[in-house]
């Protein structure tokens, strides 16, 4: 059975919809993966998405019920309390890489290795091969209908 | 009186799915009497082709859309379309967007999917323009100005959204161009400006209007600047808007309102309310809409519908604001060809597909 210690997430900042409300979107690593290069989109599930909140989870239950406790699920994931990412630091665009993994370079590419006694939770979005990889894939549809003309 | 629709009219279906936009257009029927779609912002593609199904049944269309339109990359404008660009029962002819790029998968897997299946890419800018017989359709936002910017990190998600004006004119549009000039003055024109013009914001917020504003001025008559007389068309003035943001705070000013005058303003939400401490004070309200959005349309006078219903079940003297509409549902938008738009709202939950309608 899968326990939250075997899940590896990716965690991206969609929107942040107020101050003490922000969109996050999770995808899990597929079980069978044991490694990859972290830009590579087949080995992650589709994104769900989930409103977080800052607030505490009395008040967030007084006025939502779609919205979860920032803090509460930072712990139910089991992540240590001071490497939380700080709620005002989050913003939109941020990717991150949470679970027991780990990250090497190997050659010109980040590669993801499952590592079940180390757990954290990790930024890398301004990591340059994702930032590369994101405007390559987007700028490769243009060169290939500059080819085609 | 509800009125049969027509093959020749426009109409603009505004899906209850929640939080998030999904707005499946239905062009003009052909010459075969066939209709073609385009699809503004997708969050929810099972209810949009159930929707589809069901509307074909009604009248008869292709499946393949003209466009799909993402007016920016947020999840909830987006989770939906790539659905679409796999299939090839569906897939576009062309895919719009606004050139901001982000970093979630579900925007990843659509730049795949384009690139797969060669599916033309359009990054638009304002100014841009599309006919579809009697249709034009013209970019208001993102201004090039704004889009020059996107990688310095100086613009949000929001701002980048695609904004576009949607005209039904009654005659060809080149003839109605040919009108504008005619003489030194065309009170017709002026009359007519936005009758039959609806506008869809995205999710622009106000870095993005400050240019519309700038780019699409009201020009005003004047007896001592000649040439201005004769471009006096208001090209924000419209009958139907597509509110920004879901109505949030920053979803669009006053003054942009007064410029454009809508007559109904539609808001596509599902109310989260939010607290915020303000000294002692904890103020407690909506955001989506946000009771300043509310404010702002009501001043210029425009009827609002939300697709969850909560604006018109909300109580003015116990008794709700809009008693024919205090329900959730999809809101249907009937534009006839130079005419004055009229509209239904279904009775749908974010997760059922409704009957669509034959008259409206």
């Amino acid at each position: 059975m899968k326990t939250n210690r075997d899940i590896v997430r990716r965690i991206t900042v969609d929107e942040r919809l107020d101050a003490n409300l922000i969109r996050i979107l999770i995808s899990e690593l597929f079980d069978d993966v044991e490694s990859g290069e972290i830009v590579d989109d087949t080995i992650w599930w589709d994104e769900e998405s989930k409103l977080v909140s800052d607030l505490r989870s009395e008040d967030i239950e007084r006025a939502s019920k779609s919205v979860v406790d920032w803090s509460t699920l930072l712990r139910e994931w089991g992540i240590p309390e001071r490497i939380w990412p700080r709620w005002d630091d989050l913003a939109e665009g941020q990717v991150y890489l949470e679970g027991a993994y780990t990250l090497r370079k190997i050659e010109d590419s980040i590669m993801l290795q499952r590592a079940p006694k180390i757990r954290h939770i990790v930024r890398v979005d301004l990591v340059p091969q994702v930032k590369d990889h994101r405007d390559r894939m987007y700028n490769r549809i243009f060169m290939r209908r500059a080819r085609l003309a | 009186m509800p009125k049969p629709i027509q093959p020749e009219d426009l109409v603009f279906h505004f899906l209850n799915v929640g939080f998030g936009d999904n707005i499946l257009i239905e062009l003009p029927a052909d010459e075969d009497g066939k209709r073609s779609y385009g699809l503004v912002d997708c969050c929810d593609h099972e209810k949009t082709k159930g929707y589809l199904k069901e509307l074909q049944k009604k009248r008869p269309g292709e499946t393949n859309f003209r466009f799909i339109c993402a007016t920016h990359p947020h999840y909830d404008h987006i989770s939906g379309i790539n659905n679409f660009l796999k299939d090839p029962d569906y897939r576009p002819e062309e895919f719009w967007e606004s050139g901001f790029r982000h970093q979630s998968k579900t925007y990843m897997n659509i730049i795949n999917s384009i690139h797969e299946h060669d599916i033309k890419l359009v990054r638009v800018s304002s100014g841009m323009e599309w006919y579809f017989g009697k249709v034009q359709v013209t970019a208001l936002s993102p201004s090039i100005r704004l889009r020059n910017r996107y990688a310095t990190f100086g613009v949000d998600m929001n701002n980048s959204s695609v904004v576009l004006r949607f005209e039904h004119h009654k005659e060809d549009y080149l003839l109605t161009k040919s009108l504008e000039y005619k003489g030194t003055k065309s009170e017709e024109i002026e009359r007519q400006a936005g009758r039959s013009v609806v506008v869809l914001a995205g999710d622009a917020e106000f870095d993005s209007w400050a240019y519309v504003a700038d780019e699409y001025p009201r020009l005003e008559a004047s007896k001592t600047h000649q040439p201005l007389v004769k471009k006096m068309i208001n090209p924000l003035a419209c009958r139907v808007i597509k509110v920004a943001h879901h109505g949030s705070m920053h979803s669009s000013p006053l003054d942009i309102y007064e410029k454009m005058n809508p007559n109904l303003a539609i808001i596509s939400t599902k109310q989260e309310v939010s607290t915020k401490q303000i000294g002692d004070m904890t103020l407690e309200r909506g955001l989506f809409p946000h009771p300043s959005s509310i404010s702002s349309l009501e001043e210029v006078g425009a009827t609002i519908l939300t697709t969850d219903g909560c604006y018109e079940s909300s109580t003015v003297d116990g008794q709700p604001r809009n008693p024919d509409c205090d329900r959730c549902g999809t809101i249907v938008v009937v534009v006839p060809p130079g005419g004055d738009p009229r509209y239904d709202k279904l009775d749908d939950d974010e997760y059922t597909v409704k009957d669509p309608p034959t008259d409206v």
